[in-house]
């Protein structure tokens, strides 16, 4: 069920162009990782989603409601995070909270402990912000985007100043969300993080989509399968892969693209002409590879 | 609605500014009221009327020859009331919004209720500006504003809170103040000098006026309220445009100190609502006129308000 969809998205101010012809869904239960380099245009996107600029054209659709016609009703259930928790930092992360509450029906005292108490802000949580860490301003903008329990959760860097411990819960806390059905739309540079938390990538470039596509298909580079095949030496190889595609990577090495029902026949192939075959692997790229592939050489932060 | 305001009325008094502000507003009036007290003696009021009269006699016949700071509209109202308070024997100061500097009349906790409009409008102007500039500015400053949007609310109805909260507290603020003042005069002056009338001169039907001294505080408190109103939603509407408190402070005092120079009044200026705002001057054009001109205004600035505030794309950090 899609919870969140956006068709042919673009902003325009005055001849500048920031995003165009994006479009995208996000169903119930998905984590979509929202990729792109800096000034790619993904808080520009976020922003079109949640109401917060104005759509030159196109359209957002949240469980069904139309972000411009019926505002209310599509961000009802939408929790956010944008560019960084905003936070009253001379109040306490329960006056925060409180607020946020206020915003909503029946959202009791008990749901403020408890969202507290789920982002491990329990001990803290009548301390004023301005005496939190960083990690604690990011974790209590957490608590303020499920209070409500959402069911499209968007986080711009959720990980951002977190340590490894704040980090690793973090990625627990926002797979449990995901576990519970709500849909996530996460924006980072943090491969690493979208690799451990997403089932899809979306990645931006100069305000244009490059791809949608599960984080699998995303690290496929090309439709063929390779194998990394190591030997004692690859002199004269070229002669046993006349009728294979591969690239000779190093002294040893050769990437061969083969199926996988292939593999066992050409390792008796290398064995038949006294090559010592020390590894067969099959070629999996991390995102990073993939995304530097399909994107292009920007710098990533 | 009523949470909405809640929440406005939890980020303004959870602040240490305000209070440091109302503070620093006590201290003040409270300092002025003291020395005021310790100024004054009694003297025998008949006398110093009749002195006075014949002071402002010779400077109106002498106007054109002396070189004096009074206006001829301060010295024709000084005469009018020494006329009136020598002919029914008054014997308390009844010269309070055109004092004779040579000549001075005791004061007493009555004047100085009278004259507090006058004393602390400046105080009361800052602290209307520093609350409107702050519920609006300090949201889009910190990027709390983004909190706000992305809540199950029409920006109109966010707007709506924000003006409230600010014109109820302005009107509360201003309450407080006659009423701190009621009592700091009371206690230094005494309470007994609130039994006697409010005489005023009206220059426009060139007559003497009484009222009860209550009624009177509480038409000039009415008359100001225009002022400060249209203050706060003119610095709201800067807040949003400009995103800067300081700035925005800053156009709005000065909008203010403009709108206190009389020699800025002409045919055509006479009809912008900064020179017809505060009701208790004398140089409207009339108070049916300049009531209207004042609801106009605020609508108009309303209206803008809601225009910008809803169409204002929330920027990148």
């Amino acid at each position: 069920m899609k919870v969140l969809e956006c068709n042919n998205l673009k902003k325009q101010v005055k001849n500048k162009i920031i995003v165009q012809d994006i479009s995208f869904s996000v169903n119930k239960g998905d984590v979509v990782g929202l990729l792109g380099p800096n000034g790619a245009g993904k808080t520009t996107i976020i922003k079109l989603i949640l109401g917060l600029i104005k759509i030159s054209e196109g359209r957002v659709l949240i469980n069904g409601y139309n972000i411009e016609k019926d505002f209310v009703k599509a961000i009802d259930k939408v929790g956010a995070i944008v560019e960084s928790p905003d936070l009253y930092m001379y109040l306490s992360g329960y006056d925060n909270l409180k607020i946020t509450a206020n915003n909503y029906k029946n959202i009791s005292k008990d749901r403020i402990l408890e969202v507290a108490r789920i982002v491990g802000l329990d001990n803290r949580i009548k301390d004023k912000v301005s005496t939190y860490s960083l990690g604690m301003r990011q974790r209590l903008g957490i608590a303020e985007a499920i209070i409500n329990s959402p069911e499209l959760l968007i986080l711009d860097e959720p990980t951002n100043g977190l340590d490894i411990e704040g980090t690793i819960e973090m990625r627990n806390l926002i797979k449990s969300l995901s576990n519970q059905g709500i849909a996530i739309l996460i924006s980072s540079h943090n491969l690493t993080e979208i690799d451990n938390l997403c089932n899809r990538i979306i990645a931006i470039k100069s305000g244009k989509m490059v791809t949608d596509e599960t984080i699998d298909e995303f690290k496929q580079i090309s439709n063929e399968s390779s194998y990394i095949f190591e030997l004692n030496n690859v002199e004269n190889v070229d002669k046993i892969l006349q009728n294979y595609k591969f690239e000779i990577i190093d002294k040893n090495k050769i990437r061969i693209y083969i199926s996988k029902e292939k593999v066992s026949e050409l390792t008796k192939k290398f064995l038949t002409n006294n090559y010592q075959v020390y590894l067969v692997q099959e070629e999996q790229f991390t995102s990073e590879e993939a995304f530097i592939k399909k994107v292009g050489e920007n710098k990533i932060d | 609605m009523i949470k909405l305001i809640k929440n406005e009325l939890i980020k303004i008094f959870k602040r240490k500014n305000i209070y440091i502000l109302l503070i620093i507003g006590i201290l003040i009036m409270l300092v002025l009221n003291i020395f005021e007290g310790i100024k004054t003696q009694p003297v025998d009021m008949q006398k110093q009327y009749k002195r006075l009269y014949e002071n402002d006699k010779m400077l109106l016949e002498n106007f054109d020859k002396l070189e004096t700071k009074d206006s001829y509209e301060n010295i024709v109202e000084r005469i009018k009331l020494e006329e009136y308070a020598i002919q029914n024997n008054i014997k308390y100061n009844i010269i309070i919004n055109s004092e004779n500097n040579n000549v001075t009349l005791p004061k007493d906790a009555r004047y100085l209720l009278i004259k507090m409009f006058n004393n602390f409008d400046i105080l009361m102007i800052f602290i209307v500006i520093y609350l409107s500039s702050t519920i609006i500015s300090e949201e889009y400053n910190s990027g709390t504003i983004k909190n706000l949007l992305v809540k199950p609310h029409k920006r109109t109805k966010i707007l709506l809170s924000k003006i409230v909260t600010a014109i109820f507290l302005t009107i509360i603020i201003s309450i407080l103040m006659v009423v701190f003042q009621y009592l700091l005069g009371g206690i230094i002056f005494g309470f007994d000098s609130y039994e006697l009338e409010s005489i005023k001169y009206n220059s426009l039907t060139n007559n003497i006026e009484t009222m009860d001294l209550m009624q009177n505080t509480i038409t000039t408190l009415l008359k100001k309220e225009p002022m400060y109103l249209l203050l706060s939603l003119v610095s709201m509407l800067f807040g949003i445009i400009t995103n800067n408190i300081a700035l925005n402070i800053l156009i709005s005092l000065g909008l203010y100190f403009i709108s206190t120079m009389e020699f800025l009044i002409n045919n055509i200026t006479k009809y912008l609502f900064i020179f017809n705002w505060d009701l208790t001057t004398n140089n409207i054009i009339n108070i049916a006129q300049s009531i209207s001109i004042c609801v106009i205004s605020f609508l108009v600035i309303f209206i803008l308000l809601i225009i910008i505030f809803k169409k204002k794309d929330i920027s990148n950090e």
